[in-house]
């Protein structure tokens, strides 16, 4: 049991589909109050994210736990981190 | 074996390591919630029937409009701002005038002086304090409320509570969704129990085929249910740091749909009660609480909540001019106007709460909850029963599914006893519920580390269950002397519904506890018969 447990922590599939993914999800999340149409309620762009953070979470674990390639896996997280936060540091800050 | 088989089967182990991981790390939380989950869709119901409620419609046979002025004139100013009434389960209408403003918690909440008045419109109650604070502390609902907690915080303190309920959720996802992509004959699963099976291996195909036919739900629940948690632990406040540069009040009133700067000029407000007639000929049915804002004020209005209606799916808000009493809109459940957002967020609430067609979606719900509960139950047993057979140290899981299994549902049944009989002895109810959980709990582990013999210490408990289940519409009748004609006369449905169940619940335990011991006595007697065969044979 402590050896498997060693060995998780160690798999770089685990910081993938774990952290990074959960990670990049609450980032596009996020980003999405900033670029989804809030439509005439002005409430689209908090709910529809809201809504969806479980479905992108869960897209991006799936595909990140049963690739064969990792590493077109590993660019796409940084793409989507990489944009997501561009946009949130464009909102803050621009 | 060609390259596409071979990754095929990895892909299929994968999966199953996932679907197997998933369930044994957070299985037990899991499944608390989910029973609790299942309790919870009822919640309304065992609000009525710990209160052997019967509901009388106070708000269409009471004059709303003279009481309102009556209470305006003894109460402060300050809490004008906005009046919230309804009806409790112990036949009082409730009217709490309230401002809003910052608790001690940080969060926005309503603040003001609640008053609960009986069917003669005399005030038996007066409370002033945070909503949430009156709320946590009122006694008419301290069981459902408790109960509710648990499926929705585990008593954790926010937002950690609602955040663990939210990865749980996503726990569900991930194992429904793994389950879902390792079937490849899914619909020959949902009938495959093999008749010549018993044991494990009936265990195993028990699990599949319940675990198929409750694989859409499952989805349904762990996605919606994260979203709950994960929205109200962290998201909302988060989307308002984005969207609004963290104005919260810019963002409440967006979500509310209510403009910022009302106008607080006096003018006369219309008459309540033609607005709430009105309100019910549309509806066809009472509304389940009304809002009053500004009273008095040119910016008056009232909002009429209905739970959804025959042939309906989603809730039904209506708004009334409160100056003149004109019909304004049906106002969507966020925002002022119908968006893409109100729309899904109208569905995702009777998704999950199941209460889109009365008392038969509830049964369904409540149906599909067991069949969720039994897959996790069954899913940590399997893995326990294989462990078990290589190392004899994995005799603790087996303790623990059991301790937890048919734990919870006698803690909550004794936390129900706890609730009655501190009612009769007029203790504090909201106290004595909880505690009665944490007791019970204390002596469940007691005897689940005593009794040394796991198939004994797994019949105790089921009879436990069977026999509280069976004292609990006694006890309730003893504590408020309302029995079956009674409710039968004045059509109480979710009374009568709440003590069959427990009855049928009852029943099954008994049952179960039965079967088990006939199952013990074949063993015994297989026993018997083979070493007097061996001994003949010597």
């Amino acid at each position: 049991m402590g050896k498997s447990l060693l060995f998780f922590f160690k798999s770089q599939r685990f910081w993938l589909s774990g952290p990074a993914t959960l990670l990049v999800s609450l980032l596009f999340m996020l980003a999405m109050a900033v670029w989804f149409p809030p439509g005439v309620g002005n409430v689209n762009n908090i709910i529809l994210p809201l809504v969806l953070l479980p479905l992108i979470w869960a897209i991006l674990f799936f595909y990140t736990y049963l690739t064969t390639n990792m590493r077109k896996a590993q660019w796409l997280l940084v793409a989507l981190f990489v944009v997501n936060s561009a946009i949130l540091t464009f909102k803050f800050l621009g | 074996m060609d390259q596409n088989t071979s990754a095929f089967r990895s892909k299929a182990k994968a999966l199953l390591s996932l679907h197997s991981w998933s369930g044994i790390v957070l299985g037990m939380l899991l499944y608390a919630v989910i029973f609790t989950g299942t309790v919870a869709v009822v919640a309304d119901e065992i609000g009525e029937w710990s209160n052997s409620n019967y509901p009388q419609r106070l708000m269409l046979t009471s004059d709303v409009n003279e009481t309102v002025k009556r209470l305006s004139a003894q109460t402060p100013k300050e809490y004008l701002d906005e009046i919230s009434a309804y009806e409790n389960d112990r036949q009082q209408l409730v009217y709490f005038f309230h401002t809003h403003k910052q608790n001690p918690s940080g969060d926005m909440d309503e603040y003001g002086v609640q008053y609960a008045l009986n069917s003669q419109g005399e005030i038996v109650t007066e409370k002033t304090g945070f909503g949430s604070d009156i709320y946590a502390q009122d006694d008419t609902y301290a069981l459902s409320r408790f109960l509710v907690s648990i499926h929705t915080e585990l008593h954790i303190p926010s937002p950690w509570g609602l955040i663990l309920t939210g990865i749980l959720g996503l726990a569900m996802l991930i194992a429904s969704v793994s389950g879902f992509m390792m079937h490849r004959h899914l619909f020959i699963d949902m009938f495959s129990i093999r008749k010549q099976r018993d044991g494990q291996s009936l265990k195993r195909d028990s699990h599949t085929v319940a675990g198929t036919w409750s694989i859409p739900f499952a989805i349904l629940l762990a996605f919606t249910g994260s979203f709950f948690s994960f929205s109200t632990a962290f998201g909302i406040p988060a989307m308002g740091i984005v969207a609004f540069g963290g104005d919260q009040e810019a963002l409440m009133y967006a979500m509310v749909g209510e403009q910022q700067n009302k106008s607080e000029a006096r003018m006369a407000s219309a008459n309540l009660n033609l607005m709430l007639q009105d309100a019910v000929q549309r509806q066809s049915a009472a509304p389940t609480f009304l809002s009053i804002s500004h009273i008095g004020t040119e910016s008056a209005s009232v909002l009429a909540f209905f739970m959804p209606n025959e042939g309906k799916v989603g809730y039904e808000q209506l708004v009334y001019d409160g100056t003149n009493g004109d019909f304004v809109e049906y106002k969507p459940i966020v925002g002022s106007v119908p968006s893409l957002g109100s729309s899904i967020l109208s569905l995702i609430y009777p998704i999950h709460f199941g209460t889109f067609a009365g008392l038969w979606s509830k049964i369904i719900w409540i149906s599909l909850g067991v069949a969720a509960c039994y897959v996790t139950i069954s899913g940590l047993q399997l893995y326990a029963h294989r462990n078990q057979k290589n190392e004899s140290s994995w005799q603790w899981y087996s303790r623990l599914c059991v301790w937890g299994f048919f734990g919870l549902p006698l803690c909550s049944l004794a936390s129900t006893v706890g609730f009655f009989v501190s009612g009769s002895l007029g203790t504090n109810q909201s106290v004595w519920t909880q505690l009665s959980f944490v007791i019970s709990a204390a002596l469940i582990s007691v005897l689940s580390l005593s009794i040394k013999n796991i198939h004994l210490l797994k019949k105790v408990l089921l009879a436990g269950n069977g026999l509280f289940c069976l004292i609990l519409p006694m006890l309730r009748y003893t504590t408020s002397g309302t029995g079956w004609l009674q409710a039968l006369q004045h059509n109480m449905m979710a009374m009568m519904f709440i003590e069959m169940t427990l009855l049928f619940c009852s029943v099954w335990c008994f049952f179960a506890l039965y079967k088990s011991m006939q199952f013990d006595q074949q063993n015994i007697n297989q026993t018997n018969t083979s070493f007097s065969t061996q001994e003949t044979a010597k």
